[in-house]
């Protein structure tokens, strides 16, 4: 894994129009970014579909990446993340019940603390995940990793959505406030 | 806090992607239109990050790259960018190599010609290897690359010095005598891409064939049959590694 001045060296160069930086940044980054939309998209046809529309945005807008404000990496998963979920979006609304499967593997949720390298950033995050209750927990990981909205939070554990609302926003608030903004 | 809760929730909540599609569109209005909005939304972005660490990664299809690369638009490597000359001159030379190559090729076949007399020579199969063929006007003019694979049967095509059109299409043909028309291998454009039209020809059809480019109506002949004038031409010779 290259390091995060290289990723930035990459974008960077990415911004210039160079496109040997731009495979090299596809390589390095391609398996996470795939890895990390298709636990949302849960299909590949659509993972390959939003995958070539990240790169492009990637390529794109890499000018605009600032790395004062984030790591490219934040920057590119960001970007991958939001293009999944706006496309689950629009299509669960069109037809959530015409596909039952897509509800199916939401309880293989990656184990945070079972990840190769844990990062000080991550395990500052887990210990304020570790500390909402059970359920908060779960639903919190679930948002997150499978990319449910909170009308599929509601139905995955069979309660109202305005109490996932509260729980959401109580979940959140304490994960801010153990982190520190 | 310097913002209301409410904000502050919907910038969480959009970070982990609970929203519903209408409230993502305010989110997203809101990032544009809200600088503290954006900060929040970015604060929650890099500190959720590290859960990312924890999915497997997965490797995508090669396919994947493959269109990535067709679709970036095409004049940036040869608008004149730093690495954009440098592929031009490694690629200008490279069209000298092959032209000399094709040259010699030319005029030895045509000698063989007129020593055995036929033109029903009977040429050995083709290597399932790499050809090339320039596609050019004229000698000292290439309009584009074109690589063929004959183990794929897939072909790739590299605009070189053919100008930009803006109205009109660059179409591929292939022309062989075995065929009473010129068979579309579709349009060609700005971009680099590689397709498997070539699938349903035969590699020694592939390999003895005429390669050629006319200019179409946008988004290539309506009819299927070659209507423009041919701009460049070429065959195909085997590409040294």
């Amino acid at each position: 894994m290259l390091s995060r001045n290289d990723l930035n060296a990459l974008v960077a160069a990415v911004a210039q129009g160079d496109r040997t930086a731009f495979e090299q940044l596809y390589d390095a980054t391609r398996a996470k970014l795939y890895g990390v939309v298709l636990r949302i998209l849960r299909r590949r046809e659509l993972a390959d579909e939003v995958i070539q529309e990240t790169y492009l945005k990637i390529w794109g807008s890499a000018a605009s990446f600032d790395p004062e404000r984030a790591s490219a990496v934040t920057w590119m998963v960001t970007i991958a993340r939001n293009r999944a979920i706006d496309l689950v979006r629009r299509r669960s609304e069109a037809s959530l019940e015409e596909e039952p499967e897509a509800m199916e593997v939401a309880d293989d949720i990656p184990n945070p603390l079972a990840a190769r390298e844990l990062s000080e950033d991550l395990k500052r995050l887990m210990t304020c995940i570790g500390a909402l209750d059970e359920d908060r927990r779960q639903m919190v990981l679930l948002a997150y990793y499978n990319g449910l909205s909170r009308d599929q939070l509601a139905v995955k554990f069979d309660k109202p959505v305005n109490t996932i609302k509260t729980w959401l926003r109580r979940s959140l608030i304490e994960i801010r406030n153990c982190l520190g903004s | 806090m310097t913002m209301d809760e409410d904000r502050e929730i919907l910038a969480a909540e959009y970070a982990f992607g609970t929203l519903e599609a209408a409230e993502r569109v305010e989110a997203e209005r809101l990032i544009g239109s809200d600088k503290d909005f954006a900060a929040r939304v970015a604060y929650w972005e890099s500190r959720l990050l590290p859960l990312a660490d924890a999915v497997d990664g997965v490797e995508p299809p090669a396919s994947v790259w493959q269109k990535i690369l067709a679709a970036l638009p095409g004049a940036t490597t040869l608008a004149g960018t730093p690495s954009g000359s440098a592929e031009i001159v490694y690629l200008t030379r490279k069209v000298k190599r092959w032209r000399t190559a094709t040259y010699i090729a030319g005029a030895i076949a045509a000698s063989l010609l007129a020593v055995i007399g036929v033109r029903d020579v009977i040429l050995p199969k083709p290597d399932l290897g790499r050809y090339v063929a320039v596609l050019q006007a004229d000698k000292v003019s290439p309009g584009f690359l074109l690589t063929v694979d004959l183990k794929t049967k897939e072909f790739t095509v590299r605009r070189v010095g053919a100008d930009q059109q803006r109205d009109r299409s660059y179409e591929l043909w292939l022309v062989h005598d075995k065929f009473p028309a010129p068979r579309s291998l579709g349009v060609i454009g700005d971009h680099e891409f590689t397709r498997s039209q070539l699938a349903a020809f035969d590699p020694q059809i592939i390999n003895e064939a005429t390669y050629a480019v006319t200019v179409e109506p946008p988004g290539g002949s309506p009819t299927g049959v070659a209507t423009g004038p041919i701009v460049y031409v070429g065959k195909l010779i085997e590409a040294v590694p």
